[in-house]
């Protein structure tokens, strides 16, 4: 075993133990390089999005010498020529829609309509390739049409293409630095796959009054198609979390019936599904989650790492430590308008606060953008292992 | 509260409402006192939201519900209808697409009487001090989630400081992201994370310059 093996093996643990909400040698540090990165090497947002070696490029000269032990990936998170292959309206992409050093945004709309309900029900993978893909693609509007077939096969191949180089860059990120990987496979809460993706925020709002009978069987369908996706996208991996970023849940969108009536059933259900399967959650909770902590309680013992966001961390650690590893502590803000000192004090107070018996990974709360400094992000990192040492 | 009208609405019951509207209607009510009811129920969904009986999805079903009103009442309202003095510009910043929150908050003021010029989303700083200079605002509401577009607040307030205005405009930044330290940092007046402290900050504001005129 070669050094960086040895290094991957003991970070590796670290994280295991952590996950599995014991006390490791050293509180695990998660990592990622955001699109703060941009500012420092020349490019714009646009070449990092779309030019995925040069975006794998800063990366691999960014980690050399960074003592963390889980990364969490690069700064762009999507690889826009798959969409444009098929014209897609879901984003708007540096350079495409908005500035070139603006991020991507979702382009949100009532993708599925009120009177679709009945027929996605009956099938939700049907009616998303019959009439979801042309709703949202101006390449697939007619499906079957030569035009159509030509662009499904060319986002087929693009996604292909992107999940190989990414495949390579990671292989080559973990041999090289000796990093673990925080996650494998991707799926989301039943309810967010509607509200987000498919009505819309004001759409499936709307619904929980006007047809919330509908919303219920819509989550029913999802679910099983939500644990598939995150059991089957990790390829039955199942040492690492899935990921899963949470969005309506939060405070205050639902009030608490709703909350309890059409959110928590069937993500409860998609959580327990995947668990029964040995493969655990990364619950993204961005924003804040306070008031449902005691419901998310009810969960089986370490079936999820519990990311804190704006969520109160004491009420976190008090209602969900001991049973589920714990993950965030550092505010993205912080690492936009603090210092390496105060980035340093923070990190010390949040061990004293959230680590002292295990079952804690530092992270930032949330997705942290292109406004963040470098400087601040390396004294995340220093800080961890200059108190992190149990 | 007795009246049937204001209950519908403050109770969110959005077939009862619209069907109390038509009725009133033709039993020949005034689209003022009709929209005035309504404005009431609102006001009990505000309050409801302040101390938590009602969340965001409430909202949001509150202004559907009066935009279906008004619809009703577009015919019957006089074209000259009656609004309070001051009058707030909004918009969403540079770089960002998100509404909820601003169209929420300029929903509620506009339902409590005030002149609100939405200038929508993905607004340039420019865009926003010629606003204010053309509309004679008293406060400008600056709405922003991602944390990357914060910067380009700060252009809006250091372009008020260079245009003269910025003494006779208070900035209230909102959303998700902000802060304490955004606001010192942007060099906005007031900031807020969510709609009950929104409009506290705007009423308190609004209050104190209606006094003054």
């Amino acid at each position: 075993m070669n050094e960086k093996e040895m290094l991957y093996q003991k970070r590796l643990e670290r994280y295991m133990t952590a996950m599995d909400c014991g006390k490791p040698d050293m509180v695990p540090v998660a990592f990622g390089v955001g699109e703060w990165i941009t500012k420092y090497t020349g490019t714009t947002l646009q070449e990092i999005y779309y030019d995925l070696d040069k975006s794998n490029n800063v990366v691999s000269e960014m980690l050399p010498g960074l003592d963390f032990d889980i990364f969490k990936g690069g700064p762009a998170l999507w690889w826009p020529p798959m969409f444009d292959a098929m014209g897609s309206k879901l984003y708007k992409f540096p350079g495409m829609g908005v500035d070139e050093n603006s991020t991507f945004q979702f382009n949100e709309q009532e993708y599925m309509k009120a009177d679709d309900y009945d027929e996605f029900i009956a099938s939700p993978t049907e009616w998303l390739v019959n009439h979801y893909l042309p709703n949202i693609s101006t390449e697939l509007e007619n499906p079957g049409s030569y035009r159509s077939t030509v662009a499904l096969i060319k986002g087929a191949a693009a996604f292909a293409m992107q999940g190989g180089i990414m495949a390579a860059a990671w292989g080559k990120w973990t041999m090289e630095n000796g990093i673990v990987g925080q996650g494998t496979g991707f799926t989301k809460a039943p309810f967010d796959t509607l509200g987000d993706a498919l009505r819309g925020m004001k759409g499936v709002l709307l619904d929980l009054r006007r047809r919330p009978e509908k919303v219920l069987a819509a989550c029913d369908a999802i679910t099983p198609h939500n644990v598939n996706c995150g059991l089957a996208g990790a390829g039955a991996d199942t040492r690492f979390p899935c990921f899963v970023p949470l969005h309506r849940g939060a405070y205050p969108f639902l009030n608490p019936k709703q909350w309890d009536t059409f959110y928590w059933p069937s993500l409860k259900a998609t959580i327990e599904g995947m668990w029964a399967k040995g493969k655990r959650m990364l619950f993204y909770a961005e924003g804040d989650w306070t008031p449902y902590l005691e419901k998310i309680a009810e969960l089986p013992d370490k079936s999820i790492i519990f990311q804190i966001d704006t969520t109160d961390a004491k009420k976190a650690k008090k209602i969900l430590g001991g049973r589920f590893c714990l993950q965030g502590g550092v505010p993205t803000t912080l690492l936009t308008y603090g210092t390496p000192e105060k980035v340093k004090e923070h990190i010390k107070r949040t061990f004293d606060e959230l680590a002292c018996d295990g079952g804690f990974i530092l992270d930032t709360g949330g997705v942290v953008m292109g406004d963040a400094k470098k400087e601040n992000a390396i004294a995340m990192i220093e800080a961890a292992r200059k108190y992190g040492i149990y | 509260m007795k009246d049937e009208l204001q209950i519908a609405m403050a109770d969110l019951d959005e077939e009862r409402t619209l069907m109390l509207v038509e009725e009133r209607v033709k039993a020949g009510y005034s689209s003022v006192e009709i929209i005035e009811s309504c404005r009431r129920g609102v006001e009990v969904v505000g309050e409801k939201y302040s101390d938590s009986h009602y969340y965001l999805s409430d909202l949001i079903m509150s202004e559907e519900i009066l935009k279906g009103v008004m619809r009703i009442l577009e015919p019957y309202i006089p074209t000259n209808g009656s609004v309070k003095g001051l009058s707030i510009v909004m918009g969403t910043i540079e770089g960002d697409i998100h509404d909820l929150g601003k169209n929420i908050i300029i929903y509620l003021l506009r339902s409590s009487g005030y002149q609100v010029h939405d200038l929508g989303v993905d607004v340039t700083p420019e865009r926003f001090i010629q606003a204010v200079n053309e509309t004679k605002a008293s406060i400008l509401g600056i709405s922003v989630l991602l944390s990357f577009c914060i910067g380009s607040i700060k252009k809006v307030v250091d372009l008020l400081e260079d245009a003269g205005l910025r003494d006779k405009v208070k900035v209230v930044v909102g959303g998700y992201p902000v802060n304490q330290e955004v606001k010192e940092f942007t060099g906005a007046d007031f900031y807020a994370n969510d709609v009950t402290e929104a409009m506290r900050i705007y009423r308190e504001i609004l209050e104190i310059k209606e006094d003054s005129v």
